[in-house]
């Protein structure tokens, strides 16, 4: 089981901050809930503010944008106790004018983009651990982390392919592929990302509400 | 601050102000093609183009339907007979379809027409626009009209363009200032190399300008210091290498001047002691010679044996006040400067009769062909070779094989000549004081001889040495300058 090194969560808080410092909207978290049913620890948890307005442009071009998100329940030392991760594809159809958002479950049709922000925002009911894994009176804490991609990889791709590419017709104006060069550049760029990082308070198994 | 820093600093100021400007402007060229590029103007177009084909593809869709509900106005029932007059019924009205079928409540399907052009579920590249409209018409009784049309090629590849070209504005929009890194940063990367490239270049020249500067800054401080021998090392014919090559010559007849100086003041100190010793010791003889010879006068006689005495001692007395006389006569000669009668001399002939006279010695000549003429006094420098030649009979007497030899050759600037013989030699912490008077190796010498033989060579503004020859022996060697500006007519030692 992997070990996050002690205190790394405060330097992560840094670095996002740093990230999102620069721009208008800042993901949060606004509610994050964890709660015992059927042997299972349950997480439920509400952001806000995922898709900002170049997100939503990028998305609207019919680009995909993909929310990555990783739940972790973090034990003494910050141990990594359990761990969910999965993605959701946001994708925009310019000729049907559909919104979907695809994820690991199911592949969701909403009516515009307030819709698909308001499904990314939402993490219900997620199974993260047994319950017979943790000790009643040890405190754990529920870690958040959320990153927001305006360009998947696919949309990436296609760019660098796009800046890359030589024209049709095959001509080439120089005999140094800059293109090439540039477009390789751009392959790994990850501009425009924004992530969020929420390490709640501590809670002991004991206290926590269990639900029917 | 020294001089190559100076250049180094040059150099970077010089390389540093275009290339930083190049930076700066091709950083700002870039943000500004990458603005106009990404403009929201250009924005706004693609998007409103992007509207008005799916304003297109809606239409097209819109006309699909009506016509499938005017299809479906035709329909009587799903059975076979009916199914037929449907379908001679609608088949005009397909002619703008490309595929048309009913499919009834049991999934059975029966294909009214097909063109091929279009297919159920094509796949489609994310963001890519539909190859056709599609519309399905429920016709009663579980049964229902499928209809495709495929959309104009050249609305599809309009609509591809417009829409693709809005993605990679957005997208690249979204990532510009990483763009603008992308593409400014090689050329930062260029610049720098270029940049690289001339400060080592620059710190080469450097090198080679300010290295043989340094040699020449050490070397004038040794020469300060006083160190007359010297030379700086010259790597280049070009103009610093001339430089070193005039200092080198400057420094080396600085070195042969000073030499020279010395010896003409240690020569007058001689000659000044020379003086004076022939005036205190000539002084006291005649005195001394009237005294003894008066005394010999006035003796009455009387007795035989002390008037022969006496006899005997005032001939003693007179002998050797006549000897002392000589000597302070040579001393009188040795302290007299030098008077020089210079004319164009045939310097080897000379050297060739001087040999000549040295019957008693097996002489080696070696003369130089086609020697100019050099203004020297004959007589006196024939008394140098003559002074030279009886010092090597002197010091060879005692060998079976008494050999000279006698050498002239030119050198850029002066006549060489050297004389040397296969005596013991001279020994080399003596070279320096050899010159000096009063210094003979010979039993009854005054120590003269090569003193003025100095002062005659250092008269015609030459120099000699003395060192080991070939043979082992001792080797005289003169310079005479062939220049005549620095001959014996502005010198007389």
């Amino acid at each position: 089981m992997r070990v996050v090194r002690p205190g790394i969560a405060p330097v992560i808080l840094a670095l996002a901050g740093v990230v999102v410092g620069a721009r208008a909207e800042v993901p949060a978290v606004l509610q994050a809930d964890v709660h015992a049913h059927d042997g299972w620890l349950h997480v439920t948890a509400r952001l806000g503010d995922l898709i900002d307005d170049r997100t939503a442009s990028t998305i609207e071009s019919g680009l995909s944008g993909v929310c990555a998100y990783e739940v972790s329940l973090l034990g003494p030392g910050d141990e990594v106790v359990g761990r969910r991760v999965w993605t959701r594809r946001l994708t925009y159809d310019l000729w049907e004018d559909r919104y979907t958002v695809s994820g690991p479950e199911r592949d969701a049709v909403v009516p515009g983009l307030a819709a698909m922000d308001s499904l990314c925002s939402t993490i219900d009911d997620l199974r993260l651990a047994p319950m017979d894994r943790l000790q009643p009176d040890t405190e754990y804490r529920l870690a958040i982390v959320v990153e927001v991609l305006p360009l998947g990889a696919e949309a990436r791709d296609r760019l660098s392919r796009y800046i890359s590419r030589r024209g049709d017709t095959g001509r080439r104006d120089v005999d140094v592929d800059l293109g090439s060069l540039f477009g390789g550049l751009f392959t790994g760029g990850d501009a425009g990302r924004s992530s969020l990082v929420h390490v709640g308070r501590p809670f002991r198994p004991r206290s926590l509400e269990l639900r029917p | 601050m020294t001089l190559r820093w100076r250049l180094a600093l040059l150099i970077i100021f010089a390389t540093g102000v275009p290339v930083i400007t190049g930076v700066l402007v091709t950083r700002q060229l870039v943000r500004e093609v990458l603005d106009v590029g990404l403009s929201p103007q250009l924005d706004a177009a693609l998007e409103a183009g992007v509207r008005q084909a799916r304003e297109t593809y809606r239409g097209e869709r819109a006309d699909l339907e009506r016509l499938a509900d005017r299809l479906a106005g035709r329909w009587t029932s799903g059975e076979e007979a009916d199914r037929e007059v449907f379908a001679a019924a609608v088949d005009p009205l397909l002619a703008s379809v490309d595929h048309a079928q009913l499919t009834g409540p049991d999934g059975r399907s029966f294909t009214l027409r097909d063109g091929g052009r279009t297919t159920a579920a094509p796949e489609r590249r994310q963001g890519a626009p539909p190859e056709a409209v599609a519309t399905m018409v429920a016709l009663g009784d579980g049964w229902h009209l499928e209809l495709r049309r495929p959309m104009p090629d050249a609305w599809r590849e309009d609509a591809a363009l417009i829409a693709e070209t809005l993605q990679v504005v957005r997208g690249l929009r979204l990532q510009q200032s990483q763009l603008e890194r992308m593409y400014w940063l090689p050329f930062l990367a260029i610049f720098l190399l270029a940049l690289a490239v001339g400060l080592g270049a620059a710190w080469h020249l450097g090198q080679g300008i300010t290295e043989p500067v340094r040699r020449l800054v050490s070397g004038t401080e040794a020469v300060a210091d006083g160190h007359w021998d010297v030379q700086v090392a010259t790597e280049s014919d070009d103009e610093l290498g001339r430089l070193t090559e005039r200092f080198n010559s400057m420094v080396r007849t600085l070195e042969v001047q000073s030499r020279r100086l010395v010896d003409l003041e240690k020569m007058e100190g001689w000659r000044e002691m020379a003086r004076a010793l022939a005036h205190e010791v000539k002084n006291p003889l005649t005195p001394i010679q009237l005294t003894v010879e008066e005394m010999r006068a006035r003796y009455p006689g009387g007795d035989e044996q002390y008037a022969a005495l006496l006899a005997d001692c005032t001939r003693i007395v007179v002998e050797e006040v006549e000897s002392l006389r000589s000597v302070v006569a040579r001393f009188r000669e040795f302290s007299r400067p030098v008077e020089l009668t210079a004319e164009p001399t045939d310097v080897g002939g000379l050297v060739r009769d001087v040999a000549t006279l040295q019957r008693d010695l097996k002489v080696e000549t070696e003369i130089a062909r086609d020697l100019d003429p050099v203004r020297v006094d004959a007589d006196r420098l024939r008394q140098v070779l003559m002074n030279l030649a009886a010092n090597a009979r002197e010091a060879t007497r005692d060998r079976d094989d008494p050999r000279l030899a006698m050498t002239v050759r030119a050198e850029p600037d002066t006549v060489v000549v050297e004389v040397e013989d296969n005596g013991p030699g001279i020994a080399d912490d003596e070279h320096d004081r050899v010159f000096e008077p009063y210094r003979s190796g010979k039993a009854g010498g005054l120590g003269l001889g090569l003193a003025l033989v100095k002062g005659i060579v250092l008269a015609h503004g030459g120099s000699i040495t003395v060192g080991r020859g070939r043979w082992q022996g001792a080797r005289f060697t003169i310079s005479l300058p062939r220049d005549p500006a620095a001959g014996p007519e502005d010198d007389h030692a």
